[in-house]
């Protein structure tokens, strides 16, 4: 029974963490990606095409670019990618030609509802090309949708078949409407191109000039333009004349009788080269059945201003929440200004902003918060009437001051205990200024203690980890300090401190001396069983009554006693683990001349005790004369 | 045998046995200081989270901290109750949850949404197969910026989610496969799916994500897995100091035994415990000795 529940046990202890470790989890919540199975579903593929055709049919031309360009997200087999990437490509050209054919459409139109015939007519011309284009595009997308599907055959399943063929209908489907959709397109050309030979027969030409003062004008400057306006080659008066600068409008004027206009246009403060002055005129009202709309040639005018120079220097390193000088100079091409806006920004955010003069010192304080690292500052020189801004860019770097920072802790702590901690934070004071009320936390395994900087930079704090009877060995012990400046970096420093325990020191010499107890109690009972005492070895002599051993104790007390004689000579006693030959090889160097004699003794003794024959007569009578002869030459 | 050899053998195999699955590495699903592919180990140490192993070891000023929960375990009602005081105190509250019991908590916070439960595929945005779907429509406002498209691993969606509280959609040929057959059929819900939202709860924030693997070592690095994680870990506040629940991780029996070997380790750092070892050796020990002795007093040895 007990060792039918020994071995039970022995099986438990064993089965059990390994039938643990072996077990697996019932449900896998994720797959390694590095090694997931690849799969593709075809009809997918087909859906995303009609989904992107779609798009294209329903105007939506930018929801069709966006699908496509999610595309790069889509899983395509490599095989795959070429065909993909060209029927995309080619669904991407049909989306831009349909919505440019729309947007000349469009504009056409809107021409000609302003009887701008001229313009309506390039733009029809454009519309008529893109059509041609869109019917292009159609026939290749038939094209390509075949050589799709022709692709995909291979990675389409049997079980798939049916929702392939399904996919692939409705794509032949989007194509024809697409068709369908071309030629309402075309339709809709042939009515505006109707429309714009009816304003040809119908409506009367018109023409307009535009002149000004002058070709070279300053920014702010306001300079009159005149021009005539006619219908039919006869003064048009009465009629709204609209004059644009690079396309915006800035002023309105009447023709007069003369068909004669003239307008004050304000030179806006926009300090680029060149602006270009245009008039137009667009029939309104009764006129709009009548007149054809008419624009000036275009009249490009030189701007004038001075241009302004900067240059600045800053420090090349700088400190969060520390002040920074910089120095700078304005200059302009004109007359000097008493002073300029001035604008810094750091990465484009604005930290200052102020007037200077030309020479300029300018002193700012760098963001608390900015990280360390390569930043931009930048100066911006506002505009000024006719002075032109400027600015400049320097790569300005964020940097923290490190401190220096000395610890003194005890490297052997007697756990469970208290341990101080010492140390000094230094920098330099001249030019950092005070360090004081630093956070400093130091930290010993799971136990934290913090205090802070004193004016002078030290501290002093004390740990106390609790009982711990694990704690014995080498521990980490970090000391931090977090300065609260935002110019100072955190420092910190890590350092061995050697935790003893007494409690667990005593177990271990307790098992120690346990050990040394169980192993010295076991040699002294041994010894009392086999081997009674240190004492010299005493030959046992077989008993004379047993048959065959007379000779055995004839040779063995022969040897006994030259063993005496060799003991009392040499001064080396035989222990009890000691055999005759190891005794022999100890003595012998010191048995001088008997000692070939005491070997062959040591022979026979051996063959008397260990030999399973018998020894004869006349070997124990050669041990007797060995034993005496050696006993009478040691004693000597 | 001897039935003491027979003893002394089994006491030999358990140490080692013991020694082995100490020092074997973590493989469980989620486990913080698993380094293999399906660990948080890359997790842990890039965003410098502290695990917990209860829930009762939650901050009790939650401010500034995010609370990572992967719920796949079943959660008792104080736990559920130490989650609501979390959040309501201005916690962020982070559920990453595909087919576990994430529901449980938004049931006891009393919160519209709910993880559907169902797998999520997406047959043509996809990493190798549709059950790696690659997500690409993002709320265009914070807290998700900067991200193009994530990666998600055997994931699911969410249900009951205000339209404004949605920070992330599956792709619209994505669906849900309720019969497991792999394949859209009639009725099952297509895309797009949220598969993550943010809303404020009381004075915290609650984020929810439809796939916790997203968060594994094999996965973080995926696409923009990263910054889309440090995006809704500062649902409640940038940088804060993220905390994860190792209390509802996946069973791993490894990580049991590793476990209870840890709690045998904690019992003999007591005084008690080593106290109680070191008399334990030494009767063990001393124990030839004392019946050797015991054997000689009574004239067993002449």
């Amino acid at each position: 029974m007990r060792r039918k529940l020994i071995l039970l046990t022995l099986m438990a202890v064993l089965l059990f963490p390994t039938s643990i470790t072996m077990a697996r989890p019932l449900h896998t919540p994720h797959e390694d990606p590095a090694t997931a199975e690849i799969s593709i579903y075809v009809p997918a593929y087909l859906i995303f095409c009609t989904d992107a055709l779609g798009f294209v049919h329903s105007g939506d031309y930018q929801g069709a670019a966006s699908l496509l360009e999610q595309l790069g997200y889509a899983h395509i087999p490599r095989e795959l990618v070429m065909i993909t990437r060209s029927y995309n490509g080619l669904v991407a050209e049909l989306g831009a030609t349909l919505s440019s054919l729309e947007e000349e459409l469009d504009e056409a139109r809107s021409l000609l509802e302003d009887n701008r015939l001229g313009e309506a007519e390039v733009s029809l011309a454009r519309a008529e090309t893109l059509i041609d284009g869109v019917g292009g595009l159609v026939w290749e997308a038939e094209d390509a949708t075949e050589a799709l599907l022709e692709r995909l055959g291979p990675f389409i399943a049997p079980a798939l078949e049916g929702r392939v063929e399904e996919a692939y209908e409705r794509l032949w489907g989007m194509i024809h409407r697409l068709d369908d959709l071309k030629a309402e397109y075309a339709k809709l050309l042939g009515v505006l191109q109707a429309e714009a030979s009816a304003q040809e027969e119908r409506l009367v030409p018109t023409g307009l000039t535009l002149e000004t003062e002058c070709f070279e004008v300053p920014v702010g400057q306001t300079i009159t333009v005149w021009g005539e306006l006619t219908s039919g080659g006869v003064a048009f008066p009465g009629r709204e004349v609209t004059v644009l600068l690079d396309g915006v409008v800035l002023a309105t004027a009447f023709s007069e009788g003369d068909g004669f206009y003239q307008a004050e246009v304000e030179i806006p403060f926009r300090y680029v080269r060149d602006m270009i002055l245009q008039a137009w005129y667009i029939p309104t009202g009764e006129d709009k059945g009548l007149y054809l709309a008419c624009q000036s040639l275009l009249v490009q005018l030189e701007v004038m201003f001075y241009q302004t120079g900067l240059d600045f220097t800053a420090p090349i390193e700088a400190y969060p929440g520390l002040e920074l000088t910089i120095n700078g100079s304005i200059t302009s091409s004109g007359l000097p200004t008493e002073a300029r806006g001035v604008e810094v920004l750091l990465d484009g955010v604005s930290i200052v902003e102020e007037d200077v003069a030309a020479q300029f010192e300018l002193t700012i304080t760098v963001p608390p918060s900015t990280q360390p690292g390569t930043h931009t500052l930048t100066i911006l020189v506002k505009p000024y009437g006719l002075y032109a801004g400027a600015s400049m860019d320097r790569a300005l770097n964020i940097v923290k001051v490190s401190p220096e920072l000395q610890v003194s802790a005890p490297t052997i702590t007697i756990s469970p205990s208290a341990i101080r901690i010492d140390g000094r934070v230094s920098w330099d004071e001249d030019q950092f200024g005070a360090f004081s009320g630093a956070k400093v936390m130091a930290t010993l395994g799971e136990v934290s203690a913090e205090a802070e900087t004193s004016a002078d930079g030290g501290f002093s704090l004390t740990l106390s980890p609790p009982l711990d009877m694990g704690a014995f060995g080498p521990r980490e012990l970090i000391v931090a300090v977090h300065p609260a400046e935002p110019w100072f970096a955190p420092a910190e420093v890590e350092m061995d401190t050697f935790i003893i325990n007494p409690i667990v020191l005593t177990l271990i010499l307790s098992a120690f001396f346990s050990v040394g107890v169980v192993v010295y109690r076991r040699r002294g009972t041994i010894g009392a069983v086999a081997l009674p005492s240190e004492e010299p070895l005493g030959i046992a002599i077989p008993p004379s009554g047993v048959a065959g051993f007379e000779g055995v104790g004839g040779v063995l007390g022969a040897y006994g006693q030259a063993l005496r004689a060799a003991e009392a000579v040499t001064g080396m006693a035989m222990k009890p683990h000691t055999t005759l030959r190891e005794f022999l090889g100890l003595a012998f160097s010191r048995l001088g001349r008997v000692a070939p004699a005491f070997g062959e003794l040591t022979s026979l003794a051996e063959r008397a005790l260990y030999s399973p024959r018998m020894l004869g007569v006349e070997e124990v009578a050669r041990a007797e004369e060995l034993s005496r002869m050696i006993k009478e030459e040691l004693e000597r | 045998m001897r039935p003491r050899l027979l003893i002394m053998l089994a006491l030999v195999v358990a140490v080692l046995l013991a020694v082995v699955i100490w020092f074997y590495p973590s493989n469980r699903d989620f486990g913080p200081a698993n380094s293999s592919w399906n660990g948080l180990s890359n997790f842990v140490a890039e965003f410098e989270v502290s695990a917990i192993s209860s829930l009762e070891s939650l901050p009790t000023s939650p401010q500034g901290t995010a609370l990572v929960v992967i719920a796949y375990s079943a959660f008792a009602d104080p736990e559920l109750e130490s989650l609501k005081r979390y959040v309501e105190s201005g916690g962020t509250l982070v559920i990453l949850d595909d087919y576990g019991h994430g529901n449980q908590i938004l049931d006891y916070l009393g919160v519209e949404p709910r993880f559907t439960n169902d797998p999520l595929l997406d047959p043509l945005f996809n990493y190798r197969n549709g059950s790696l779907p690659k997500v690409t429509q993002f709320a265009h406002e914070p807290p998700i910026s900067g991200v193009d498209a994530i990666l998600l691993n055997h994931a699911s969606s969410l249900s009951g989610v205000s339209e404004d509280d949605v920070i992330a959609w599956s792709s619209r040929f994505s669906f849900l496969d309720q019969n497991g057959n792999s394949v859209w059929d009639e009725g099952e819900p297509v895309g797009p799916l949220a598969v993550a939202c943010s809303m404020s709860y009381e004075d915290g924030y609650i984020v929810l994500i439809s796939d916790p693997s997203i968060l594994i070592n094999s996965m973080l690095e995926m696409e923009d897995n990263r910054l889309f994680v440090e995006n809704f870990l500062a649902a409640g506040g940038t940088s804060p100091q993220v905390i994860v629940d190792g209390s509802h991780l996946p069973p791993s029996p490894l990580e049991g035994a590793k476990d209870a070997l840890g709690a045998v380790r904690s019992a003999l750092e007591t005084p008690q415990g080593t106290v109680g070892l070191a008399l334990a050796m030494l009767v063990l020990m001393l124990a030839p000795v004392w019946r050797k002795n015991r054997g000689n007093e009574g004239g067993g040895l002449d």
